[in-house]
C-alpha cells in the first residue's frame, strides 16, 4: 500500500473531479468518501491491537489483511454507512468508493513476480498482472498525489467561483 | 431506516465482518500462489525447486560473497531466515540497507537459499517505514477533520452539519 495521505489525496481529488458532474456529490459526501479511503488500511490496527489477541478471544485464527480486499471494504462501507442518521444508500455509495479507489491505486504498485495482491478476494482468488508502478515509500507518490490534489482544488475553485458569479448576475 | 432494523443489520454485518478474517486467515496458505512463511519454516525442504515470492526485513548484505539475508515472519510470528544471491543496486550501490524491506521473488534451491529472479525494495531502510507510518497519520488527522467538518454526531448517527 501506498502511505495513507497519497490514498486519501487521490480519493478526494477523484471523488471532487466526479462532484463537477453529479451535483448531489456536494463537499459533504466527498467527505464521506475520503473517510471510505481509510478502511483497506485498517488493517494496520495490528499496530495497535496484536491479530494474535483477536484470534486469542476468537478462539480462531482472525487477519486483519482481510479489509484490505473488496469483500472487506464492502463489509466496512456497510457498517459504515449503518451509522448515519439517512441517506444510507448514498452514504455506502461513496465509503464504497472511496475504498475502491484505494484499492485500485494499491492494485498497480509493485510486485517481485509481477502479479498485484489477491484484493478481489472474497469473489476470486485471481491476481492480475501489475504495471509495477510504484513501491509505497517512494516519496515521489506523495508529490504526484499532492500536485494532482492541488490542481483539482484550484480548478474545482475556479469552478466554484464562476458559478456563483452566474448566479448573483 | 428504523433505528432497530440498523441496530440488527449492524451486527449481521460486524460478524459477516469477523468471519472474513477468520476465513482470510483459514485459508491463506491454500489461496496464496507460492509456499508461505510458515509453510517454508515447517518444512522447508518440501518445498525445494519451487518458486516462492518472500517479503521480509533485511539483516546482512554481503557485496563481496553478492548475498542479501532477509528475515520473515511467519503466521505465528516466528522468524525464517533466507538467504538470495543477489543484491539489488542502485548507481551501482545497494539499494537497500540493513533493517529495509524487500521482496524477493526466485527458486528456493535449498531449505534457506534462493536464486533470485526478481528483488523489489519496498522500504531502503528502516526509517522508510516510519515515514510511511507518520505520513498516514498525518492523513488520517486530516480525513478526519474534514469529515468533521461537515458532519456531526447525534443520538440518530451522523448528520450533516451545514443545511
Amino acid at each position: 500500500m501506498a502511505e495513507l495521505l497519497s490514498h486519501l489525496l487521490i480519493v478526494w481529488g477523484i471523488l471532487t473531479i466526479v462532484s463537477w458532474r453529479l451535483e448531489w456529490l456536494t463537499r459533504r459526501w466527498v467527505a464521506v468518501g475520503v473517510i471510505g479511503g481509510i478502511f483497506p488500511d485498517l488493517n494496520r490496527l495490528s499496530i495497535i491491537v496484536p491479530e494474535d489477541a483477536i484470534s486469542a478471544f476468537l478462539g480462531v485464527p482472525f487477519q486483519l489483511d482481510a479489509f484490505h480486499t473488496l469483500g472487506g471494504v464492502l463489509l466496512l462501507s456497510g457498517l459504515g454507512a449503518l451509522l448515519f442518521a439517512r441517506n444510507h444508500r448514498r452514504a455506502f455509495a461513496l465509503l464504497f468508493s472511496g475504498g475502491l479507489i484505494h484499492l485500485l491505486t494499491d492494485a498497480v504498485k509493485a510486485y517481485a513476480d509481477g502479479y498485484a495482491a489477491m484484493w478481489l478476494y472474497p469473489f476470486t482468488n485471481y491476481r492480475h498482472p501489475s504495471p509495477n508502478l510504484y513501491v509505497s515509500a517512494d516519496p515521489e507518490v506523495l508529490v504526484l498525489s499532492t500536485v494532482f490534489a492541488a490542481i483539482v482544488f484550484f480548478v474545482d475553485r475556479r469552478g466554484r467561483t464562476r458559478q456563483s458569479t452566474r448566479t448573483s448576475e | 431506516m428504523r433505528l432497530v432494523i440498523r441496530g440488527v443489520l449492524f451486527v449481521v454485518l460486524l460478524v459477516a465482518l469477523l468471519g472474513l478474517g477468520v476465513h482470510y486467515a483459514a485459508t491463506y496458505d491454500d489461496r496464496w500462489t507460492y509456499p508461505t512463511e510458515t509453510e517454508l519454516e515447517e518444512s522447508p525442504e518440501a518445498h525445494v525447486g519451487e518458486d516462492i515470492l518472500i517479503f521480509g526485513v533485511v539483516t546482512d548484505i554481503d557485496t563481496e560473497a553478492e548475498e542479501l539475508t532477509l528475515e520473515a515472519e511467519t503466521d505465528d510470528g516466528a522468524t525464517v531466515e533466507f538467504v538470495a544471491d543477489e543484491i539489488p543496486t542502485e548507481d551501482e550501490t545497494p539499494a537497500v540497507e540493513e533493517g529495509g524491506f524487500v521482496q524477493v521473488y526466485g527458486t528456493l534451491e535449498s531449505a534457506d537459499e534462493l536464486t533470485t529472479t526478481e528483488t523489489v525494495v519496498v522500504n531502503p531502510d528502516a526509517l522508510a517505514e516510519w515515514y510511511k507510518l507518520g505520513v498516514s497519520g498525518i492523513g488520517v488527522l486530516l480525513a478526519m477533520a474534514y469529515f468533521l467538518y461537515h458532519w456531526r454526531p447525534t443520538t440518530a448517527g451522523w448528520e450533516a452539519k451545514h443545511g
